[in-house]
Order: C-alpha cells, then sequence, then structure tokens
C-alpha cells in the first residue's frame, strides 16, 4: 500500500512537472560547456617602449640613489663583489643627458690577481635560460599546451557536424549547470587532467536555434585533454584571435567577451 | 640602494624582456602584479558575482534581521542613550558586484617594533636598516603615542621602525615572503581561517628567525647586531575577511583549512 | 621608488638639484636621535656592535647621495617628454585592460540575466557561493623565463 502511494506520489510529481509552466519546454533547451583555459605561463613580453623608458628610470635611480655600501654587502673578494663591480661599470658607461654632462667615473673594480680568474672561471656555471618560443610554437602544433606561453589558451573542440565550439552538452534532469558543466567536459575530452572551476556561475552564453548554452570558466592546473571520438573528433588549445579563425562568424558573436586577450 | 646589487643592464640580457632585478622600475609590471590583472582579476569578479535580484533578497533579510535585533535589545525607556550602545552596528554592506569594484591588494606596511630602542636607541639603526634591506625603500622610525610609566616609555620616543609598501615594490615583497620566507619557514602551515580583521585585511607576525630568510638578509646576517621580529599588515579592499581571503589564496598565500574546500581542483 | 623619481622630476622642473632623497621627514628625526644618544650614554659592552652601528649610521644618514648633474633646457624638456609619454601608455593600457573587464562583466551579467528567465531552478543554483572558497594552490604566477618542465602531463 505504501510503495503504491509513493509510486503514485512519484508519478503526480513529474506530471507536474510536465504540465505545469514552461519550464519544462525550456528545460531540455538548456545547455552547459566550460570556458577552460590554460594560464600564461611567463610574463607579458616587454614591448619597445616599455623597454626603452624602463632602462631610462632605471639608469635615473641608479644615477640619483644612495651610494650603494659595497663594504656592508660584500666580503672584500668574494664573487659576489667581482660580479657587482662589472654590473657597476656597465652602469656607470651609460648615459642618457647631453653627453658633455657626463662626469668622469672611475672604475669601481679592483685589480684582480691572475689565478683568481683562472678559479672563477673554472667554477661558474653559464645560467641556461630557456627561450620562450618552444618546439610546440615551432612545429605549430596546436594540441600542444606548450605553445604561446605568453598567452591565456583556451580549449575548443570539433563536434560530431564538424563545427568548432567550447566543449558542451546537455544539462540532464536534477543536475545544476556546473555539475552538468563538469560532466559533459569529462564525457568529451576527459583524459587526464586536473581542473579548478571558477564558482557555479556562467561568464557568458551562446544561442543556436531552440538551445541557449551557458559557460562556466575554468581552469586547467595539469595534464591533457583526450578527445572523445564519439562526441569530438578533434581538440585545440588557441588563442582569442586563433579562436575568431576557427569558430563560425555567429559564434564568435556569442563568445568573444568571455575570452581575454592577454 | 639595494636595488643596485643585481641589477643588470637591459642589454647584457638580450634573450629576456628585462634583466633580473630586485627593485621595479617605473615602466616595468612585477610578475605577481601582471598575474592580478591579466588572470586573477576576472576569476574574483566570477566568485563574487552576486545578481541584482539576489541582492535585493539578501537586502531585504538583512533589514529584517536588523530591525529584530533593534526591538529585542533591552534598555530602559527613559535611557535612550543606552539602548543605542547597546545594539552592534551592522556589517559594512558588500559594494554591489561591478566590473570596477573587484577587491585588490591596497598596501603593505612591514613594522618592527624594537623595544630595545628604550635601552639604547642605536638599536633602531638595525631595525630601520632591516626593513631597508628587505623591502627596498627607506624605513620610517614609530615613535611613542603615549606614555607607558611600566616599560618607562614617554610619549614621543622612538618605539620601532616601518615601511609602506604599494604598487610593484608592493607585489615583490608578497611575491618574495609568500615563494621564498613562507615555505622556508619550520612548522608554519598558513594563516588559520579566522584570521582577519573583519574588513578584509590580513596581519602576520614573525619570530626574529624569520628576517634571516630573506634572501637579502642572507648574505649580510652577520652584520646586524641585532634580529628583530617583524609585522607584515596587508590592506586589501575587500571589505569583508572571505573575500580578503580569496584574494590572498590567489597571491598564493596559504590557508588553514579546517574541512577542505569545495572549490579544490578535481581530477578527470 | 616612484616617489624618489616624483622628486626628481618635481626637482628637474623647478631648477632644484641635489639632496633630493634626504629630505625625508624620517631622516630628520632620526638624526635628532641619533645625535643624542651619539653625545653621552653609551652603554658599556656595546664595542663590538658599536663599528656596525657606526657603518649603519653612516650608510643610513650621513652618506650624501650621489648629486644629479646640472641639465641642460633640452635634457629637461626630453625628461618631461619620456614623462609624459609613460603617463600616457599607462593611462592607455589601464583603459584597455578596463574596457576588457567591462564587456567580461556584461557578458557574465546577460547570461545570468538569461538563465534566470530560462530556468529558475538552474539560476538558483548557479547562485550559490562557497563559504570558504580560495583558490588552489596550483594556480601558477607566471616567471620571466619558463620552466624546465614547461607543462606537468600527469604522467605516472
Amino acid at each position: 500500500m505504501f510503495t503504491r502511494t509513493a509510486a503514485l506520489r512519484r508519478a503526480q510529481r513529474v506530471a507536474v512537472r510536465g504540465f505545469s509552466t514552461s519550464s519544462v519546454a525550456y528545460e531540455s533547451s538548456v545547455r552547459a560547456g566550460v570556458l577552460l583555459q590554460r594560464d600564461p605561463i611567463v610574463t607579458q613580453p616587454a614591448g619597445k617602449f616599455e623597454e626603452a623608458t624602463d632602462r631610462y628610470f632605471d639608469w635615473l635611480q641608479f644615477i640619483s640613489a644612495d651610494r650603494f655600501p659595497r663594504d656592508f654587502f660584500f666580503k672584500k673578494g668574494s664573487t659576489a663583489e667581482s660580479k657587482w663591480m662589472d654590473q657597476e661599470d656597465i652602469r656607470a658607461g651609460e648615459w642618457f643627458f647631453d653627453a658633455t654632462s657626463k662626469p668622469v667615473v672611475k672604475s669601481v673594480k679592483r685589480v684582480i690577481h691572475e689565478d683568481d680568474m683562472i678559479e672563477k672561471s673554472e667554477t661558474s656555471k653559464p645560467i641556461v635560460i630557456n627561450s620562450r618560443e618552444t618546439e610546440a610554437d615551432a612545429t605549430g602544433n596546436e594540441q600542444s599546451l606548450e605553445r604561446k606561453l605568453d598567452r591565456t589558451l583556451y580549449l575548443v573542440v570539433k563536434g560530431a557536424q564538424g563545427e568548432w565550439t567550447l566543449p558542451q552538452g546537455k544539462v540532464n534532469d536534477e543536475e545544476l549547470l556546473h555539475e552538468a558543466a563538469r560532466r559533459n567536459l569529462k564525457e568529451m575530452c576527459g583524459g587526464k587532467m586536473s581542473v579548478w572551476m571558477v564558482g557555479n556561475g556562467p561568464v557568458g552564453h551562446s544561442k543556436s536555434g531552440e538551445a541557449s548554452t551557458f559557460y562556466i570558466k575554468g581552469h586547467i592546473l595539469a595534464g591533457q585533454a583526450k578527445a572523445n571520438e564519439e562526441l569530438a573528433s578533434e581538440f585545440k588549445w588557441i588563442t582569442r584571435e586563433e579562436v575568431e579563425k576557427t569558430v563560425s562568424a555567429e559564434y564568435w558573436l556569442a563568445v568573444k567577451d568571455m575570452l581575454s586577450t592577454i | 640602494m639595494l636595488g643596485t646589487v643585481s641589477r643588470h643592464v637591459a642589454a647584457l640580457r638580450p634573450g629576456v624582456s628585462r634583466g633580473f632585478s630586485t627593485g621595479p622600475a617605473l615602466g616595468y609590471q612585477a610578475r605577481l602584479s601582471q598575474y592580478y590583472h591579466n588572470t586573477l582579476r576576472d576569476d574574483l569578479m566570477i566568485l563574487q558575482y552576486v545578481p541584482p535580484q539576489v541582492r535585493a533578497r539578501q537586502e531585504v533579510m538583512e533589514e529584517a534581521r536588523l530591525k529584530a535585533i533593534k526591538e529585542n535589545v533591552g534598555g530602559t525607556p527613559p535611557n535612550p542613550l543606552r539602548k543605542r550602545l547597546k545594539v552592534r552596528p551592522p556589517k559594512p554592506r558588500v559594494a554591489e558586484s561591478a566590473a570596477h569594484n573587484t577587491p585588490y591588494v591596497d598596501k603593505v606596511t612591514v613594522h618592527i617594533r624594537c623595544r630595545e630602542a628604550l635601552q639604547n636607541k642605536h638599536n633602531l639603526l638595525s631595525a630601520l636598516m632591516t626593513l631597508q634591506v628587505v623591502t627596498g625603500q627607506r624605513a620610517e622610525v614609530i615613535k611613542a603615542k603615549n606614555d607607558a610609566a611600566p616599560w618607562k616609555l614617554r610619549k614621543g620616543m622612538p618605539i620601532g621602525a616601518k615601511v609602506e609598501l604599494t604598487g610593484d615594490r608592493m607585489y615583490e615583497f608578497l611575491d618574495k615572503l609568500v615563494e621564498v620566507v613562507l615555505p622556508r619557514m619550520k612548522e608554519y602551515s598558513g594563516l588559520p581561517m579566522d584570521s582577519g580583521d573583519g574588513m578584509g585585511s590580513f596581519t602576520l607576525g614573525f619570530d626574529n628567525s624569520a628576517i634571516g630568510l630573506f634572501p637579502e638578509m642572507e648574505m649580510v646576517y652577520d652584520m646586524f647586531p641585532m634580529v628583530f621580529g617583524f609585522a607584515v599588515n596587508i590592506k586589501t579592499t575587500a571589505g569583508h575577511n572571505p573575500a580578503g581571503r580569496l584574494l590572498l589564496s590567489g597571491l598564493n598565500m596559504p590557508f588553514v583549512h579546517a574541512r577542505k574546500p569545495t572549490t579544490e581542483s578535481f581530477m578527470l | 621608488m616612484s616617489g624618489s623619481l616624483r622628486a626628481i622630476s618635481t626637482a628637474l622642473s623647478t631648477s632644484q638639484r641635489g639632496g633630493l632623497l634626504r629630505a625625508t621627514k624620517a631622516t630628520k628625526e632620526v638624526k635628532r636621535t641619533s645625535s643624542r644618544t651619539g653625545g653621552g650614554s653609551g652603554a658599556p659592552g656595546h664595542e663590538v656592535s658599536g663599528t656596525r652601528y657606526e657603518m649603519m649610521k653612516q650608510i643610513l644618514y650621513v652618506e650624501e647621495p650621489r648629486q644629479l648633474p646640472q641639465l641642460s633646457t633640452e635634457d629637461v624638456e626630453r625628461h618631461m617628454t619620456i614623462m609624459r609619454a609613460q603617463k600616457i601608455f599607462n593611462m592607455t593600457a589601464s583603459a584597455t585592460r578596463r574596457a576588457e573587464r567591462l564587456r567580461k562583466f556584461e557578458s557574465m551579467k546577460n547570461a545570468y540575466e538569461e538563465l534566470a528567465a530560462l530556468d529558475q531552478r538552474l539560476f538558483d543554483g548557479a547562485c550559490q557561493k562557497e563559504a570558504n572558497a580560495t583558490f588552489p594552490r596550483q594556480m601558477r604566477v607566471p616567471t620571466e623565463t619558463p620552466p624546465t618542465k614547461i607543462w606537468d602531463y600527469l604522467t605516472k
């Protein structure tokens, strides 16, 4: 008896949901997507103007600063001291004001004995600086997360119809937007990756026909996407400009405001 | 002053945008500042967004709460002043969600309380020099505001030193603190979740063993006759603690979680 | 630093040069205190630290900063032009950033409105906030040069 009433009630509830207001008619039309981004790994490159002004202000600070108390900071004859002396000499050679006003500067450098120099050249290892242009940049591999290190990259996938979009899918009953977004990302390209979602609310939406897709923002922290053949044939990590070239014009208008220019 | 130590001329390092440097020049943006503007700020905006209709609902509830408190609080009727004293002022209102009012770090103050300066004022030199070396900025002397007889302190006596940092220099100091000093501290697990002054500002206190962990101090540690503990006050524009905490955690400041937060990243 | 530069630029514009960084309030204050202590009560047992304190005093309060040279009118003009260009550059950069933030905010606001119109349940779910939200520790602050291992692919 009890189970029957429970079943009856459930049926009633479904019926109410089915026929009340217009919510159900729309419910199927809401879709959830993810705006998954890889954050910049290196700092922004300085432009020509920034580099020039930076150098000027740096120098200005240098010529007007307090005298550097060498005896306080360095032990006499230490490597750190000689490094500092090298830099000081180079800086003293620079002059941005009128050449006639340049004072005569005595080199701060002490005479270094020959055996000291040999010892130094043996011990000091040159520091190799990694290039900001990576292998992925050179080969044009758009699936790599190691490309365009100073930019924000976005994950786009090629859907079943051959259209490039942000990863997205249906919202099931009793599922909230962020849960659906997470599930869809997992189904579409859930390889092995660590993701952090920013809140539960949408950062933007797009419309196609009756359906509205709401996007939740996320950051990829580690791992890599893996396209699920049934839902997505391909994926790419691309910048804002490249998204514009990849997706359809209509879709671009819907998503462009969410994307960073840096 | 310290800026001259490890600063290269840009021409020395053609491959990199700027030579490594300990002090910011005007045309340069510290990396933490870049990170805040390019990545963190958008996330803060998203996490803090409250739609207008939800906010209106919250305000109605808050008003009702305040009204209830006001009516329940006693106080004899002929003495209205007493009644007013008993009502706790409402919490500061959180600013309406907008693109421009995401919280940011306004100012960082580093100060050293130097009680030893009462015996010998030369000790203050140590504190001033320490701050200058660590922050790269000239320190100010703090003077006593009041008399304090038990400590033989009179008004106007120098009692400490402080530095107020803003802009890139502030970001570079925070960066150093978070990336170098805190990880090297033994038994430091992070700020407790209940820290903060209620307005989104946070203070961290350190004993005198922490000052030697700053990379600038390592080289000259022996030159200081006296080392002090110090306090770092981080003033944010968050307006309430959770938002300030969110901002600082974004700048990599560690927090001790009582429970595992739901925003933790997950594996797919 | 920017303070000292500002001092320099004012000094350049008013043609007052020399002693720019000295004239801070803090300097004057401690000069007084240090002269007072220096006069008499040097506590015994402080000889060892005495030389180091002398050195600090020298660094902090006695040594004169480097003097800017006498600048020609062209130099001053050039400097002011650079300052102006810098200011314009910064203003443009922040205006661009602001515009971008504004369009992101509008996009988010519109999405919330649309969602509220379509489905109240999903809207309420989207408005839920975590009480103790913090950023994950794995988020990485950009560095000047790329790391040796650029990306962690979790291949273990």
